[in-house]
């Protein structure tokens, strides 16, 4: 079974941004999500962001410097699509090096 | 003050819709080649551009008539009358939509306006009549136009572009969406997107409003370089770097295998290596120069045109003219040390600020055709509503006005020319029975003579009806049978400006209220303008506002009335002359002065300003036009020319009758600036003899 596929570990979800005043509500959100996040740290396999855009600059970014603030806490955090698909394949682990 | 991609985009837009009205009733005389796929890319640029900016339901509507162009291009839909009509509506339609945009409302009701609705349909039913596939119709605005932009672009051989793309940290803000300028750019083949994650720092450091992001894209194109360039056309505060991509990989990271392929690469720092690092656009080989197009012209990073704010070049005077003062201050100190070192750098000081004023002025300056322009549907419009066959013939678009000159142009022009349809030309059956053309033509010329512009509007109808003038004049009240019996036909031509003087029988939607013609007077008068006309009964008529090249600064004659200093537009200085009180001579009960055998009305400045003279002889008296006649106006000094700085009165002196302005002398004394049109017009309503003093 995939990580994407792992109905154990937690999972964010990055909404649609009505505008872009509301990033900053959203990385406050994701801060607080990622220094209380139980599933990943218990199962020690990481966690899931959804991200309800992918093409959205702003959601991928956030989504990206979550993965590097997860990394650097020892915390595999991977990206996916509100389908649950991979984005780009990209998987970063606690190296912060891509992973095809 | 903002001026990011999406202020950009606003004037590009405004430009382009300007380019289609002016575009599409230049094909009702015929088309030159290139102008339908001129509206055409002019079409798909707002349409590509305006989804990428937030401008949805632009971009919507524009889908349709992108549509409906396509057909004309490819020669499946006739360019008729009906198709310029449906297009004249729905480019104003789409002007609506520009300007409702930020108004989520008012936006919400343009689109579901009837008239909207209606558009939206026929554009449809045009492209329906004329067979084409209905895919086209249902694509997304803002991610359907691949086809479109490949159709735009010179077809050529498949080519592969690596382009990185990293927008200005503030673009997002700014409103840019690089996500569909991304889909359009896949839209013209195929192509491999990465994203650069690179520089987005941590969590707790990242400003989730700032772009960190850089995309990487590998494009297979038959569509060429224009077409690439075309989908950054407002891309114009990134940095974009184009070049040879020999091989197909992409920088790092899985594609993902979606078309197009989308991928994030955390490590993408290579790509950048790969295509040289950040710089401009170049053909595949990367062989050509940086800020050149295929054909070697310059592309917009070495254009020598630059788009400046109007407010900055309106700042960019106000300083000047700031500079000016401080100059003419510093002449005046000079002058007064005799010390030859000052004297010389005031003197070159001075020279340099007359080369900086000039340069700034001619910055300012717009050719006239921008305000001919618009009178093209202005025209086309009104003959169709008085059912008129009329044809708009202009000249001289090309001399230039001051920008602010040019802004208030346009409604006074708007008026003459509807006063001259309504009322000057006659109908088809009045012209066949007076034996002209059924098509009248209506004339709209410049041409600079000096420091002013004359600016004509002319048609060949009727002529003014001097007999209805007089008849209303009388009953009006304005004339008495007497005045009138010794008034000028100039004068009573000029009637016709009088507030609410109108001969017309009946008010029409186009004219016959009497405000236009007053509005008129009044526009040009704050213009520090003249009007004159011309009229042959039965042969048409002419009006030509004379109107200052520049409003901002001019030369003046500084002049001494008493104790205080005055200045005279030099423009409408005819000459100065010295008078022995002999030579005033007595006609018809009044003074008048006598000038080389020609008897002068003349008002004496310091009775009119209730300032004590000197009284001081000969008459020192400079003549000047206004009313298009020649009036004296008698000063006790005449001190010189002074480049003058116009500075504005507040708002509760403009109304202060007889002057334009203010300035300030050398001296730190604040001058007011006579408007002799405005003074002789407030003696004669003081005095109505006046008005036929001359």
């Amino acid at each position: 079974m995939s990580a994407m596929e792992d109905s154990t570990l937690a999972s964010f979800d990055l909404p649609e941004l009505a505008s872009l005043e509301e990033a900053a509500l959203l990385r406050e959100q994701l801060i607080g999500w990622l220094a209380n996040c139980p599933a990943g740290k218990a199962a020690g396999t990481g966690a899931v962001l959804r991200l309800a855009r992918a093409d959205s600059p702003a959601l991928l970014q956030l989504a990206a410097a979550a993965c590097r603030t997860a990394a650097q806490a020892g915390t595999e955090l991977r990206i996916c699509d509100a389908e649950g698909a991979e984005i780009g394949g990209l998987r970063l682990v606690q190296t912060g090096e891509a992973e095809p | 003050m903002s001026n990011g991609p999406t202020d950009t985009f606003l004037q590009e837009t405004v430009d382009g819709l300007d380019l289609i009205e002016e575009r599409l009733l230049s094909l009702e005389d015929g088309a030159a080649p290139g102008v339908i796929d001129d509206l055409f890319r002019t079409l798909h640029t707002i349409k590509g551009s305006g989804a990428m900016f937030g401008f949805d339901a632009l971009a919507r509507f524009t889908h349709y008539f992108e549509n409906a162009f396509e057909l004309v291009r490819d020669g499946r839909l006739p360019l008729d009358r009906r198709l310029i009509d449906i297009s004249l509506a729905a480019r104003d339609h789409m002007a609506a939509l520009l300007e409702a945009n930020s108004e989520p409302a008012r936006l919400a009701t343009l689109e579901a306006a009837p008239e909207a609705q209606a558009l939206v349909a026929r554009l449809g039913a045009l492209v329906e009549d004329a067979g084409l596939a209905a895919g086209g119709g249902q694509e997304a605005a803002g991610t359907g136009s691949a086809q479109n932009a490949a159709n735009g672009a010179p077809k050529g051989p498949v080519r592969r572009f690596r382009i990185v793309y990293t927008p200005a940290e503030d673009s997002l803000r700014h409103g840019a969406r690089p996500d569909l300028l991304m889909a359009e750019l896949a839209e013209l083949g195929e192509a491999e997107i990465v994203i650069d994650l690179t520089a987005v720092p941590p969590l707790d450091e990242i400003d989730p409003q700032a772009s960190y992001l850089s995309w990487h894209v590998t494009l297979e194109t038959a569509a060429g370089l224009e077409a690439v360039r075309e989908v950054f056309v407002f891309a114009d505060d990134i940095e974009i770097s184009i070049a040879s991509a020999p091989e197909p990989a992409a920088p790092t990271g899985d594609t993902g295998g979606a078309d197009p392929a989308v991928a994030l690469a955390e490590t993408a720092g290579s790509a950048t290596d790969a295509v040289g690092g950040r710089g401009a656009l170049t053909e595949p080989g990367g062989t050509e120069n940086a800020g050149r197009d295929a054909g070697g012209k310059p592309t917009s990073a070495t254009n020598a045109s630059v788009r400046v704010p109007a407010a900055r070049l309106d700042d960019l005077m106000d300083q000047l003219g700031e500079l000016v003062i401080a100059q003419t201050r510093l002449d005046s100190l000079a002058a007064e040390a005799r010390e030859p070192a000052l004297a010389a750098i005031a003197e070159e000081i001075d020279r340099l600020v007359t080369g900086l004023r000039d340069s700034t002025l001619a910055m300012r300056m717009l050719p006239i055709e921008v305000v001919f322009g618009k009178f093209r549907r202005v025209v086309r419009s009104l003959a169709d509503e008085l059912g008129k066959d009329v044809a708009l013939m202009t000249t001289g678009g090309d001399t230039e006005l001051d920008k602010n000159v040019i802004d208030s142009l346009t409604e006074p022009l708007v008026h003459m020319i509807r006063n001259s349809m309504d009322h000057g030309i006659e109908t088809a059956e009045a012209r066949r029975a007076a034996g002209k053309p059924e098509k009248a033509t209506i004339g709209l010329s410049a041409r600079q003579s000096g420091g002013e512009v004359l600016i004509t509007v002319a048609d060949d109808g009727r002529g003014l009806d001097e007999d209805a003038i007089l008849a209303r004049a009388l009953d009006r009240g304005l004339l008495t049978p007497e005045t009138a019996a010794a008034l000028p036909r100039e004068e009573l031509h000029k009637l016709i400006f009088e507030p609410a003087f109108s001969t017309a029988a009946t008010i029409s939607s186009v004219s016959g209220r009497g405000v236009g013609m007053d509005a008129v007077r009044k526009a040009v008068t704050d213009l520090r303008g003249t009007i004159e006309i011309a009229t042959r009964k039965g042969a048409g008529s002419a009006i030509t506002l004379r109107l200052p090249v520049t409003l901002a600064i001019i030369d003046g004659l500084l002049v001494q009335v008493g104790e205080g200093v005055f200045v005279l537009p030099l423009s409408s200085v005819n000459e100065c002359v010295e008078l022995a009180e002999a030579e005033c001579s007595r006609q018809s009960g009044r003074t008048l002065l006598r000038i080389r055998d020609e008897m002068v009305p003349f008002i004496k400045l310091d009775e009119r300003l209730g300032l004590r003279s000197d009284g001081r002889a000969p008459l020192r008296v400079v003549i000047v036009s206004a009313e298009g006649r020649r009036i004296g106006l008698v000063v006790d000094d005449i001190l010189g020319q002074h480049q003058t700085v116009i500075k504005t009165f507040s708002l509760f002196h403009r109304d202060v009758p007889g002057f334009a302005g203010s300035t300030i002398l050398g001296d730190g004394r604040v001058a007011l600036i006579i408007d002799a049109t405005a003074l002789v017009r407030s003696v004669q309503s003081a005095d109505p003899h006046a008005a036929t003093a001359a």
